[in-house]
């Protein structure tokens, strides 16, 4: 069995990792359908559609391993998430709601008003779900409302959903929001051409440069106004026992654990690289680059906001001492490292079977045409 | 706490709605994927293009129905945490890698060859598309294997040990929870029970054809491929349904006498109760009709065997809260003083019926020193309403006969080749769509309501497990649930109406006559 720490550790890299993974896969899926109510022609939307309808099924998939991921290895982050933010969680489940439907029962009516609706309702549940995941990213630098009772380790959140809405975090849903405009812009570029082509890459700019301003805006945030926490110890080998924290809680404490662990830097180095360089690629035509570093660019900005965070997963703001971190929210030793066998295998063979979907889709024809679709007008969506 | 127990009835309605719905909509997907994996089969073998458009035919409604499966499976996994949150930090380290391993392997699977199912029939050879379509028939029932493993684990909780330091339920072996003999069984239930509806989902809309006279080479085909593999599964359906209720008896003996409404130990033989009026207050039953023998072949598949009754069943659960309370006193003694050697020792001694003490929770705010009426009052608790789980039951088994009758009558009609001579008999096919979905329902409602009241067995009372709510949150999400649901069901009902009266030109240009 591998030892405790590391697999706290490893697990905390891994569920990182496979948030990314959502991020850049179904983040996507979101960006190309915010496009859908805005485009004035059904045969330039429906090729918007279906650049990303075969594969966003599996994209979406990720959210369930995440979700699956928080359950087993941090049960008291998972149960505290979704119970403490009960009006949130259901505001992103009812409007994902919309998502499957959407794809799947758009084109099965020949009725415009009919394909307008479910446009629109693309664009809400792409939309409002990537919002509010900001949203309590940003509340993870804030802190929620939350204390155990010290016996049962029953949890208690004394906030509602306006508490959730403070500025920091409303910016931080808003950079969610752009990053992923900006993603589905620089993959309709690589999957289209002509007209759509040439507005994704309007798109790609002008969301490339608000999220370059929202990304240092909220880290100069970060070091000026908001009150950070510092873990000064943990109870020794913890097992979800969140009571024996000391934790103070101070402005500017998220920028100065950067000096405390130098490794924070990367990630915003990859984060503005990687923005940079989706530019640059676009700019030449580069659409492959593009898309790639646009990837790491999602990759670079959701590592910067986990990494500030570490070791800290849910900070309590009122019972900071009772703050969920890497170290005191993680299932048994026995759980992690079993589950650390399955993932990774399992992670491996996903990969395989991936990569063989994208390429059958995408291998032969890397772009999708209004002709493509009128030939094959009852497959696609 | 004055909403407690209320929250605690709304989070179960809820739990319970959302996952009925959901599984209106997981046995056809796990049925049909099968089905399509056969018809594409045929396809590779013979060549005839048929095959083909009867694949791609059933998959447009398969497409339908998977819409809503997938976001109602999403509810599912995001319940746990915002209705249970308890429960779930307690579980998360048993029953979350069954549930996380089910996302990862089953779901994904399943949701990435689902997409290339469509897209694909032009980009890929025929047999990597069966391949493809293969895969995706076995994710989904990965998937059944998963959660089947779960909630078995829920029902019968083995390889687990309370940590009573963090208050969380500690996995031994993982490998144990898919061995466990209770899992096996009922994944094999659950699957067979999928499969059956896809069957009588495909017989009755072929029949739908048959009857309007169109399509009648397409019709017939499916209509065997559905009858002659409902058959089959329905068969299967029935021995894994009957090793489940050896398993029942053996792991729950309080669900068993519910079921069959035994209310004291009858000596053997013991006669079946076909029908029953039971009466949970009184503890008898109003009127009955019932089969010499019936209930020792069935339960005990012996002569001379019998169903403990619920009375003794009680009288032991009285002994066990007794001792529960010895637990639950020396926890609160270890929380004051971790060291106390020995409370430590009489909690040890114990441990095993500290569940039942929290029986006592409803009934006294002073669980050390419950009365004897609260200790009878928390030992009837115990018992699962007799009257759900005695009439789930037996809609359960009333329809399987019903279905297993008109399998043998479809494949006796299909071979002689007279189907089209036998409109009620096809009219019937077309009516009995719904049954098995009522069916399978049903089988839900009697394994939950029967496992009540734990949510882990033995260990986890189901009113312990809930989240920090108030009664508002519940009120509104509940009733949003209600609506949301309300519609995407009806906008569901109306397009598979619509393409199923379409019919199979709805894909291809050539109609088949």
């Amino acid at each position: 069995m591998f030892e405790y720490e590391f697999l706290k550790i490893i697990w905390w890299m891994i569920i990182g990792g496979v948030l990314i993974v959502y991020a850049a896969t179904a983040g996507f899926d979101v960006g190309v359908t915010m496009y859908m109510p805005f485009l004035r022609k059904e045969k330039d939307r429906r090729v918007v559609l279906n650049t990303s309808a075969p594969t966003w099924d599996g994209n979406l998939t990720w959210i369930v391993f995440a979700g699956g991921g928080l359950f087993v290895v941090w049960p008291a982050v998972y149960s505290t998430a979704f119970s403490g933010m009960y009006a949130a969680m259901l505001l992103i489940l009812f409007t994902l709601f919309l998502r499957p439907p959407g794809y799947e029962y758009r084109n099965k009516i020949d009725s415009g008003r009919w394909r307008r609706c479910w446009d629109i309702a693309l664009f809400i549940s792409g939309v409002i779900p990537v919002f509010i995941f900001g949203v309590a990213l940003g509340n993870c630098f804030i802190g929620f409302p939350f204390y155990f009772d010290p016996h049962t380790y029953r949890e208690f959140y004394t906030g509602n959903l306006w508490g959730l809405l403070n500025p920091y975090a409303v910016l931080s849903g808003l950079i969610s929001v752009i990053m992923v405009l900006m993603h589905g812009s620089v993959y309709l570029q690589r999957r289209t051409e002509g007209n759509l082509r040439k507005l994704a890459f309007k798109v790609h700019v002008i969301s490339a440069i608000f999220l370059l301003a929202g990304f240092t805006i909220s880290g100069i945030w970060l070091m000026t106004g908001v009150s950070g926490y510092r873990l000064i110890s943990t109870a020794a080998e913890p097992t979800l026992t969140p009571l024996q924290n000391v934790v103070q809680a101070g402005a500017g404490y998220w920028i100065t654990s950067f000096d405390q662990y130098p490794w924070k830097y990367f990630a915003p180095i990859v984060a503005y690289g990687g923005i940079l360089e989706s530019l640059w690629a676009a700019y030449y035509g580069w659409c492959t680059t593009a898309f790639w570093a646009s990837c790491f660019a999602i990759g670079g900005i959701i590592g910067t906001a986990g990494g500030t965070l570490f070791p800290f997963l849910m900070a309590s703001s009122t019972h900071p001492n009772q703050s969920l971190t890497v170290w005191n929210s993680a299932s048994s030793q026995y759980a992690l490292n079993t589950m650390l066998y399955v993932g990774v295998i399992l992670l491996v063979v996903i990969l395989g079977y991936k990569i063989f979907a994208y390429q059958t889709i995408w291998g032969k024809k890397p772009i999708l045409t209004a002709e493509d679709i009128e030939k094959n007008e009852h497959e696609f969506y | 706490m004055p909403h407690y127990f209320a929250v605690v009835e709304l989070s179960r309605w809820q739990f319970a709605f959302t996952a009925l719905f959901h599984f209106l909509f997981v046995p056809l997907t796990l049925g049909l994927t099968w089905i399509l994996v056969a018809m594409e089969t045929c396809y590779v073998w013979t060549n005839d293009t048929l095959y083909k458009d009867m694949t791609k035919f059933w998959g447009k409604l398969l497409a339908i129905n998977f819409a809503i499966g997938v976001i109602s499976g999403i509810t599912m996994e995001f319940e746990f945490g915002l209705n249970w949150a308890y429960f779930s930090r307690m579980i998360g380290g048993s029953f979350g890698p069954i549930l996380a391993i089910e996302g990862i392997t089953a779901f994904m699977l399943e949701a990435t060859m689902f997409g290339l199912f469509f897209f694909g029939w032009d980009k890929l050879s025929k047999r990597a598309h069966w391949v493809v379509t293969f895969f995706m028939a076995f994710g989904a029932s990965l998937s059944i294997v998963n959660i089947l493993a779960a909630n078995s684990w829920m029902q019968h909780p083995t390889h687990t040990q309370l940590n009573y330091q963090n208050m969380s339920l500690e996995l031994s072996s993982i490998a144990g929870l898919y061995l466990n003999h209770l899992a096996q069984i009922r994944i094999g239930h659950v699957a067979f029970a999928g499969f059956v509806v896809a069957s009588i989902f495909v017989m009755g809309i072929s029949a739908y054809y048959l009857l309007q006279n169109r399509d009648a080479v397409f019709a017939t085909r499916s209509f065997i491929i559905g009858a002659g593999f409902g058959l089959v599964c329905a068969a299967f359906l029935a021995f894994f349904g009957d090793q489940n209720g050896l398993e029942v008896a053996q792991n729950e003996p309080e669900k068993m006498a519910a079921i069959e409404a035994q209310w004291q130990t009858q000596p053997p033989p013991v006669a079946w109760y076909v029908l029953a009026w039971p009466n949970q207050a009184t503890e008898t039953n109003g009127f009955t009709l019932a089969i010499p023998y019936g209930l020792s072949l069935i339960a005990t598949h012996t002569l001379d065997g019998t169903v403990e009754g619920i009375a003794p069943i009680v009288e032991k659960y009285k002994a066990r809260i007794r001792d529960g309370i010895h637990a639950y006193t020396a926890l609160e003694k270890l929380w004051q003083n971790p060291k106390d050697a020995s409370a430590l020792l009489t909690y040890r001694q114990h441990e095993n019926n500290l569940g039942f003490a929290y029986l006592l929770t409803p009934f006294t705010e002073d669980i050390a020193h419950a009365s004897d009426e609260n200790i009878t009052a928390a030992a009837k608790s115990g018992i699962p309403n007799v009257f759900i789980s005695f009439w789930a039951f037996r809609i359960m088994i009333g329809i399987w006969m019903i279905l297993f009758i008109l399998f043998i009558a479809g494949i006796i009609f299909a071979k002689r080749g007279t189907l089209t001579r036998h409109p009620f008999f096809l009219r019937c096919c077309v009516w009995s769509i719904p049954l098995p979905y009522l069916a399978a329902e049903a089988g839900w409602v009697l394994a939950e309501t029967g496992r009540q009241p734990w949510a882990v067995h033995d260990i986890l009372p189901t009113f312990m497990g809930i989240s920090s709510l108030q009664l508002s949150d519940l009120v509104t999400s509940l009733v949003l649930f209600v609506l949301f649901y309300g519609a995407l069901i009806s906008i569901e009902l109306f397009l598979m109406f619509k393409f199923a009266r379409k019919g199979p030109s709805s894909i291809t240009e050539a109609q088949h006559v």
